[in-house]
């Protein structure tokens, strides 16, 4: 049976899944403290971790650190109350493998973490989609790629339109060829499309120091 | 009948006593020793001598002789003098007017030839006095029927004795023939010593000259009753000093004129005039320096008189009306600012004749310029009595100032909607981030309990465990929401307001976006609107808020179609209401529904939150906002508030 680790500090958060995820079959262990969470955790090839950014002792972020340190390899979900683009960059950049704000649909995260496990399990399907990536954002024109660098530095289309002097119309449009092209249902999907082509805008420096 | 001899200022006594025994029998010599009593004795008739004789040491002995001469035209009078003042005495002797032949001059040539030379006189005295005696018998009545010509004549002499004017007589080359008193004071001299100069030879060198040519061209002129007159200067001891010179001929004698020279000291009077000179001088110069400072004040100053004429003005306003002096000195005010101009100020300018200062700020547009701002201060400038002769003018152009207030106050503007659009995000981010968790977690519970019943491999505890849970988190989520609200109330500063004011206060702050727009402006304000409890500045938010997206609806139409109606009314249910109408494009069905959406916005660079937050505003008022589509084809936004504080918070 999967092994699915769930660290948040938020006693009914971590509480509900802890109970989702057992309705679905998965044997749960839940950490209110990221310290314990680390101590206790044993790599195995179908298990999952979904992780909270915002705690109080240590984050999210240097919990996925640590992890790096450890050589431990296993699947994040990345859960967070505050929902904001450069920082779910970020945390793809750092190697989660999804990004899901709060409140969310329980169902797809329990989507998400199945996905996570098979994946896991047949790393060809990741080569496949690196390469898949890389043609679809080649096939993006020069404009397309401007609001896509905008879109994956969290701006606003506002501020895109802004920036490039178009019209918000114009980028709404833009955004939405994107999104077709990449085949990309959410935002999160945009993001880990153009991570995964190692996309040169994305470009986040106090991560790459920390590599 | 002895001859009375009188001697004055001889005090020889040797040749007295010599004289007194050798003279004939019957001679009565005597001494005189002041002039005084000389004069005693020549105006007594009684004692005048029948010969005077007068030493050399008489500083005046002309006007000595002339004096005699008037009372007692007998009288011989000896005058003792050095060889070489001979001639001139003589001369002056000649010319003088009342000297008869009896005066001869005598050079002293010692005891005995004065002794023969005064016994001659003695003789011809004694004989003529014998000749006519019988004539003298006549004389003497007709001279007692005339007793008066004397008089006058001495009155005459008298008065040329003491009067402060000096009088001189000169020759036609300036030579000086004779001089009352006062001239020898004027002049610092005695008689004996001018008497036979020259008279300009007395002054310095500039005056010399100009003297010379005035006596040459009184001889010229050659006319009795013209006089010709100088000032000039003369050396005096005590430093200079001046002479009113009036130089006229006096008679025409058969080889040349004589002429008459008045002398007035005039110092007092030329020092007073040289000082107002100075006076004069000084004054000039600082009117001229006033003048350069005024016109060097770019601020319009100019005096206007009681007929509302131009009086003065200062060169800031010549170039400011691209007029000249002349072509505003004189004029009417009207006439030169325009009339449309003049009937802004007019009340004005009857405050400042009625006698009040006053400042004011007026937009103002003056014949041949754009519209500009003016600030003005109108001075009255009131009469002795008390009343208003006019008023001093000061007007600055304050255009550019006024501009870059209303930049700061729209930039204040926009900053304080910038600020309060940031607090509504920290604080809607915050209020999802706290919420997101206790909706996580029921969502979560909530689906965990479906999958489980449907699997059908739960237990009743468990569920009610899981119930519990979310009924706990909803009533987590319940109490932030309850914290908001509380927020919120603290920050509520709500009075008593009056919104027809706050509707002029707004109007007031969006002058500027009126300038660039231009709408035609009309506003029916109810004049007895009943006061409301509310937020000052949020209502006054709202009110920008409204009449800006009215302008900014109206930007596609043209100027002249742009009109913008500000409605204030109060309903008969404690209610007061406010309408915003433009003339714009107006909305479609499916915009009218979704206005008030959040993120829903007609606007390129709107951000949708405009619309939402003033409704919830007026929801949290207790009042309601209604959008319409009006007649003049664009919108009404029509907002409520109700009289009384209602407590109540949210939709």
């Amino acid at each position: 049976m999967s092994r699915i680790y769930i660290v948040d500090d938020d006693d009914a958060v971590r509480g509900s899944l802890s109970m989702l995820l057992r309705s679905e079959d998965f044997d749960v262990s839940a950490f209110g403290n990221p310290l314990d969470f680390l101590s206790k955790i044993v790599d195995s090839e179908d298990s999952c971790i979904i992780l909270d950014l915002c705690m109080p002792e240590i984050s999210g972020m240097q919990v996925m650190e640590e992890l790096k340190q450890l050589k431990i390899t296993m699947p994040v979900v990345c859960i967070t109350g505050h929902g904001d683009i450069p920082t779910a960059v970020k945390a793809l950049k750092m190697g989660a493998c999804d990004f899901l704000e709060k409140p969310f649909d329980s169902t797809m995260l329990i989507d998400i973490v199945k996905a996570c496990i098979t994946a896991r399990q047949n790393t060809q399907y990741i080569d496949a989609f690196n390469t898949n990536a890389e043609e679809v954002i080649a096939s993006l024109t020069p404009r397309e790629h401007e609001v896509l660098k905008g879109m994956v530095d969290g701006l606003r289309n506002k501020q895109i339109a802004y920036d490039m002097d178009i019209s918000i119309r114009t980028v709404e449009l833009h955004r939405v060829h994107v999104m077709e092209k990449l085949n990309a249902k959410s935002l999160s999907d945009v993001l880990k499309i153009a991570i995964a082509s190692g996309f040169s805008y994305v470009d986040i420096p106090n991560v790459t120091t920390t590599e | 009948m002895s001859s009375r001899i009188s001697l004055y200022a001889t005090n020889d006594a040797q040749l007295f006593n010599y004289l007194n025994v050798n003279l004939s029998a019957g001679v009565y010599l005597e001494h005189v020793d002041t002039i005084d009593e000389l004069y005693g004795r020549i105006d007594k008739n009684f004692g005048c001598p029948d010969i005077l004789i007068l030493g050399v040491t008489v500083e005046e002995p002309i006007r000595i002789a002339e004096h005699t001469h008037v009372i007692s035209k007998t009288t011989k009078i000896i005058i003792f003098c050095e060889s070489k003042h001979e001639a001139t005495l003589q001369q002056s002797m000649r010319f003088s007017p009342f000297l008869s032949s009896g005066v001869t001059t005598y050079i002293y040539n010692g005891e005995e030839d004065f002794l023969n030379f005064l016994q001659e006189q003695v003789n011809g005295i004694e004989k003529q006095r014998n000749h006519v005696s019988t004539i003298a018998e006549v004389e003497k009545d007709r001279l007692a029927s005339i007793t008066h010509q004397p008089l006058i004549a001495n009155y005459l002499d008298k008065l040329l004795d003491r009067v402060p004017i000096g009088i001189l007589n000169v020759d036609a080359k300036g030579k000086i023939l004779n001089l009352n008193p006062s001239a020898q004071r004027l002049l610092k001299h005695s008689e004996r010593k001018l008497v036979g100069t020259y008279l300009f030879n007395l002054f310095p060198q500039n005056s010399l000259v100009k003297i010379k040519a005035l006596i040459e061209m009184v001889v010229t002129t050659n006319n009795l009753r013209h006089n010709s007159s100088m000032v000039c200067c003369f050396n005096g001891a005590t430093g200079s000093q001046y002479f009113e010179m009036t130089i006229s001929i006096l008679t025409h004698t058969p080889n040349e004129p004589i002429l008459s020279v008045i002398l007035q000291e005039v110092t007092l009077k030329v020092e007073e005039e040289s000082k107002r000179l100075v006076i004069e001088n000084a004054l000039h110069q600082s009117e001229q320096q006033l003048k350069l400072v005024i016109n060097a004040i770019p601020e319009l100053i100019a005096y206007v008189d009681s007929d509302l004429k131009f009086q003065f003005n200062n060169k800031a306003y010549e170039k400011w009306f691209g007029l000249t002096r002349e072509e505003i000195i004189g004029r009417y005010i009207w006439e030169v600012i325009g009339n449309k101009s003049y009937k802004i100020v007019e009340h004005h300018v009857k405050r400042a004749m009625s006698g009040e200062t006053v400042t004011f700020e007026e937009m103002i547009n003056y014949p041949r310029q754009n519209k500009m701002w003016i600030r003005s201060t109108y001075v009255p400038n009131f009469s002795e009595s008390g009343e208003v002769n006019g008023f001093v003018v000061l007007t600055s152009d304050i255009t550019q100032l006024k501009r870059d207030e209303d930049l700061e106050k729209k930039h204040m503007l926009e900053l304080a909607h910038t600020s309060r659009m940031i607090t509504i995000g920290e604080m809607s981010s915050q209020l999802a981030h706290e919420l997101s968790q206790p909706l996580t977690s029921i969502e979560a519970y909530s689906r965990a309990c479906i999958t489980l019943i449907e699997k059908d491999k739960t237990t009743k505890e468990e569920i009610l465990n899981a119930l519990k849970s979310v009924s706990s988190q909803a009533i987590r989520a319940q109490e932030i929401m309850h914290e908001l609200r509380n927020f919120v109330k603290k920050d509520d500063t709500r009075k008593t307001i009056c919104i027809n004011e706050l509707i002029k206060s707004a109007l007031k702050l969006l002058r500027l976006e009126f300038q660039e727009n231009d709408p035609d402006i009309e506003l029916n304000l109810a004049s007895d609107l009943p006061l409301v409890f509310a937020d000052r500045i949020l209502i006054e938010q709202i009110l920008i808020n409204l009449i800006k997206n009215a302008i900014e609806a109206m930007r596609s139409i043209a100027v002249y179609k742009r009109r913008l109606i500000i409605e204030s009314c109060s309903s008969s249910n404690n209610e007061v209401t406010v309408s915003v109408l433009d003339s714009g494009p107006g909305l479609s069905r499916v915009e009218v529904n979704k206005i008030f959406e959040p993120f829903y916005t007609t606007k390129p660079e709107g951000m949708g939150m405009g619309l939402a937050i003033t409704r919830s505003i007026i929801h949290s008022h207790g009042g309601s906002l209604h959008v319409n589509l009006n007649s003049y084809g664009g919108t009404t936004f029509k907002f409520n508030l109700p009289v009384k504080d209602i407590d109540f918070i949210g939709g």
